[in-house]
C-alpha cells in the first residue's frame, strides 16, 4: 500500500472575486522509502502540492491518504499530531524559530512529543547538530547564522523525530554545493537505513541525480511521473 | 511595554486598595470607635435617620421609657457600651442680640469619657467628672464665638493661653470670659437661659472641624435649659417666693397701673407644677463587641425592643451620620471607581500589546503550528509568557506599592479641610495595607492576567502554518 496517495486532488485560492487553481486533479502515488523529487516551473504548483501532503494546507477536492489516514476526514488537531509524529519539514526560507538557539530549535519537536527525557532529547540533538555541522553553533540564535547554517539546523530539526516522511522545499537552494552535497547524502543515508520517504522540490541538478523519481508538475498537473 | 503596564497598574491598584482600606479604617476607628459608636438608638417617633447633622436644627426626638430601652439594649450579649446622650442646639446671644447656635451633647461626663476615652482631647482646662455641672467647649464653637461676638471663652480659673489665639488677636482685643449664656431651643416651649461655666476646652482628634460644632455639656444644664424638668414632689416654696410669682404672673398689671395682688390672692396661687416630661435624652449611642455583624445586631436590638413594646429603634452609624456618611462612602466609591478604571485600562493595553505580539509572531507561531504544536501549546505557550511576566513586573509593582504605603504613613500627611479629612478616613492621611489588601491585589493581577490574555490568545490560535509560510 501506498504511503501517500493523492486522488483527484484540486486546490483553488481566492483572490478577491477571483478563483486561482493551484492545483487541478493531482493523481499520485508514493511509497514508503522512495526519493522523490518534484520538479516544475515557478507557479506549477510544486510548493502547494507539498503542503497538501505535509498537512499543512487543504485540498479543495479530492483525496489525500498519508501512512493510512485520510486527511480530508482528519480534525486539525489530528493533521497537527500527524505532522508531529510523521513528517519532517525543510522549507524554503529555513522557518526557524527566531526566540530559540541552534540545539532548542532542533529539540523543540521533540519537546513537543514529550516522549524522552530531556537529557536523551538533548543527546539526540546534539548528534543532529553534529551531523549538520553546527556543533560550534549550538548556542547560537538563527539570527546570528548565515543562510546555510540555518538551513542546516532546518535539516536537523526535520529529521530529528525519524518521520516517516520528509518534505522539502528547495532544500539545498542556499547551501554551498558541499553542505549540500553533505547533507542530500545524510539525507539518502537516512533514506536507505531508516526507510524514510524524502520528497523535495528542487531546481538543482545535483540534487535531481539523488532522486529516484521525478514527478513533473505544469498548471497545477502532472505532467510526467 | 506589557511589564512597565503590568508594574504602573499593580503599583496603581495597590495604593488605591491601600487607600481604601484607610478610609473604611479610618472612618470604623474616628467616627465609630471616638464619636458615635456602632449603633445608634433613637425615638421609634423620629422620623429623619440622620440624627446628628439633621438639616435646619430640628429637634430630635427624645426616648421615652429610656431606663427600660437602655436594659433592653445593654442585654444583648455583643452591646459593650451604651450611652444615652442629648443632642440639641441652643442659643448664643452676641450684643446686638443676634443668635448664634451652638449644638450641645448632653452626657453624663463619667459616662461619655468611659465610652470615648478617645474621643476628645483637652487644649485647656481640666475635664469635670462625676456629676458636675461643666462645658466642654469645642475649639471650633470657640472659634465661632470669637467670630460672632468677639468673645474668646477660657475654663474657669485658667488665663488665655495666647498661643492658641488666633493670628491677630490679643487678650486686649477681646472678651475674655469663662460663662456662657445659653438660651433653651427645644421642641418644647418652656425653655431657659443658664448660664454654663466652661471647664475645658477640647478638640476632637478625628473630625473635628465636622464634630466640632458640636460642644459638651452635663445633661443637667441640658435639660434645664431645653424644658426638660423632672418632678421634685417634695419641692416647697417659700412665701417670698411666691411673692415673687404673684408678682411675675401679675406682672403687667404691676408696670400698666394695676394694684399688686393682695396677700390673700398670692395665698391661693397654687404652688408651680414640675410635670413628668420626656427625658433629654434622644440618643443612645451603642458600641458593639463585633463589628463586623452591625447590620445583626441592629436587627437583633429592634426584634428585642419591639417584643417589649418599647417605643425605640436601632440604626446604623451610618444611618445617623447621614449625608455625612453618604459623602464619605461616594469618595469610597471614586476611590474604587478609579482602581477600576486603572483595573479595565490594564486589561485594554496589555490586551492590545499582546494582541499586536500574537500578529508580530505569525511567523514563528506559524512554524511551530507547522511542525506539530497543537493549539492548545499555542495557548499555554501565551498563557505562561504572560504569566511570567505578571509574576515578575505585577508582583514588583505590588512590593513597590507596599513601600509606598509605609512611606506615606510616614510621612504624616495632615489635613483640616472637612472633605478632605473624610476622603483621609480622618485627620492623617493613613493608607493601610493588609494581607487581604496584598490578596485583592494578587486577584486582581490574576484577573487582569486572564482577561487580558483571552484575545491574544483568540488570535494565535487561528493562525495556521500556511500563515507562516505564505508571509515568507
Amino acid at each position: 500500500m501506498a504511503l501517500i496517495h493523492l486522488s483527484g486532488v484540486t486546490k483553488d485560492y481566492q483572490l478577491g472575486e477571483t478563483i486561482v487553481p493551484a492545483l487541478r486533479g493531482i493523481d499520485v502515488s508514493i511509497h514508503k522509502g522512495e526519493f522523490l523529487s518534484i520538479i516544475g516551473p515557478s507557479g506549477s504548483g510544486k510548493t502547494t502540492l507539498l503542503n497538501i501532503i505535509g498537512c499543512i494546507d487543504t485540498a479543495s477536492d479530492g483525496t489525500v491518504i498519508i501512512a493510512g489516514n485520510n486527511v480530508t476526514r482528519l480534525s486539525d488537531s489530528e493533521r497537527t499530531s500527524l505532522r508531529l509524529y510523521k513528517i519532517g519539514f525543510i522549507f524554503q526560507t529555513f522557518n526557524l524559530i527566531p526566540v530559540l538557539d541552534v540545539i532548542e530549535n532542533i529539540e523543540f519537536p521533540l519537546l513537543l512529543m514529550n516522549r524522552e527525557s530531556r537529557d536523551a532529547i538533548r543527546r539526540r540533538a546534539m548528534d543532529l547538530a553534529a551531523a549538520v555541522g553546527l556543533h560550534s553553533h549550538i548556542h547560537h540564535r538563527p539570527a546570528e547564522l548565515s543562510g546555510g547554517q540555518r538551513q542546516r539546523v532546518a535539516i536537523a530539526r526535520a529529521l530529528v523525530t525519524n518521520p516517516d516522511i520528509i518534505l522539502a522545499d528547495e532544500p539545498t537552494a542556499n547551501l554551498d554545493s558541499q553542505t549540500g552535497a553533505t547533507i542530500l547524502e545524510l539525507m539518502k543515508h537516512l533514506n536507505t537505513t531508516e526507510k524514510t520517504t524524502f520528497i523535495f522540490s528542487t531546481h538543482d541538478p545535483e540534487v535531481l541525480q539523488y532522486a529516484q523519481r521525478i514527478i513533473k508538475i505544469k498548471d497545477g498537473k502532472v505532467h510526467d511521473s | 511595554m506589557i511589564g512597565s503596564i503590568l508594574f504602573i497598574g499593580t503599583l496603581i491598584m495597590t495604593i488605591g486598595n491601600a487607600v481604601i482600606s484607610g478610609l473604611d479604617t479610618g472612618l470604623a476607628l474616628h467616627f465609630r470607635q471616638q464619636l458615635c459608636g456602632d449603633i445608634v438608638v433613637i425615638s421609634s417617633d423620629q422620623i429623619k435617620e440622620n440624627v446628628f447633622f439633621i438639616p435646619m436644627g430640628e429637634a430630635v426626638e427624645s426616648i421615652n421609657q429610656l431606663d427600660e430601652v437602655l436594659r433592653v439594649v445593654t442585654q444583648n450579649n455583643n452591646v459593650r457600651v451604651a450611652l444615652p446622650v442629648a443632642k440639641g442646639i441652643v442659643f448664643v446671644l452676641n450684643e446686638d442680640g443676634e443668635p448664634y447656635f451652638q449644638m450641645l451633647l448632653g452626657v453624663r461626663f463619667n459616662d461619655y469619657y468611659r465610652a470615648f476615652p478617645d474621643g476628645i482631647s483637652v487644649v485647656e482646662g481640666h475635664l469635670p467628672t462625676g456629676n458636675t455641672r461643666g462645658l466642654l467647649l469645642s475649639t471650633k464653637s470657640r472659634d465661632e464665638l470669637l467670630t460672632f461676638s468677639n468673645t474668646w471663652p477660657v475654663p474657669k480659673g485658667e488665663t488665655v493661653v495666647t498661643a492658641n489665639l488666633p493670628a491677630g488677636i490679643t487678650p486686649n482685643t477681646v472678651t475674655i470670659k469663662s460663662e456662657i449664656i445659653f438660651m433653651g431651643y427645644s421642641d418644647r416651649d418652656t425653655s431657659l437661659d443658664i448660664i454654663s461655666t466652661v471647664n475645658a476646652i477640647i478638640s476632637y482628634p478625628a473630625f473635628n472641624q465636622l464634630w466640632g460644632y458640636f460642644s459638651i455639656i452635663d445633661i443637667d444644664s441640658y435639660n434645664e435649659c431645653n424644658g426638660y424638668y423632672q418632678p421634685v414632689p417634695s419641692a416647697k416654696i417659700s412665701a417670698k417666693d411666691r411673692e415673687l410669682l404673684a408678682n411675675y404672673t401679675h406682672l403687667d398689671d404691676i408696670l400698666f397701673g394695676g394694684t399688686p395682688p393682695s396677700h390673700d390672692a398670692i395665698a391661693d396661687i397654687p404652688p408651680p407644677q414640675t410635670e413628668r416630661v420626656k427625658s433629654g435624652y434622644n440618643l443612645i449611642l451603642v458600641k458593639i463587641d463585633t463589628p463586623d455583624a452591625i447590620e445583626s445586631v441592629v436587627h437583633e436590638i429592634n426584634h428585642d425592643l419591639s417584643s417589649h413594646n418599647l417605643p425605640a429603634r436601632a440604626i446604623t452609624w451610618k444611618a445617623a451620620l447621614g449625608q455625612v456618611a453618604q459623602m464619605a462612602f461616594l469618595m469610597r466609591a471614586v476611590l474604587f471607581g478609579f482602581v477600576t478604571i486603572v483595573f479595565l485600562v490594564a486589561i485594554i493595553v496589555i490586551t492590545n500589546t499582546l494582541s499586536l505580539a500574537a500578529m508580530e509572531r505569525v511567523s514563528e507561531i506559524g512554524m511551530m503550528r507547522a511542525i506539530g504544536a497543537q493549539r492548545r501549546f499555542v495557548s499555554l505557550m501565551f498563557v505562561a509568557e504572560t504569566s511570567f511576566l505578571s509574576i515578575i513586573f505585577g508582583g514588583l509593582g505590588i512590593g513597590v506599592g507596599v513601600i509606598s504605603i509605609g512611606g506615606l504613613q510616614h510621612m504624616t500627611i495632615r489635613t483640616s479641610n472637612r472633605l478632605v479629612e473624610l476622603f483621609f478616613g480622618g485627620p492623617v492621611f493613613r493608607p493601610m495595607i493588609t494581607a487581604t489588601d496584598i490578596g485583592l491585589g494578587l486577584l486582581q493581577l490574576g484577573v487582569v492576567t486572564v482577561v487580558a490574555v483571552i484575545y491574544p490568545i483568540y488570535i494565535a490560535r487561528r493562525i495556521s502554518p500556511n500563515d507562516a509560510i505564505s508571509r515568507d
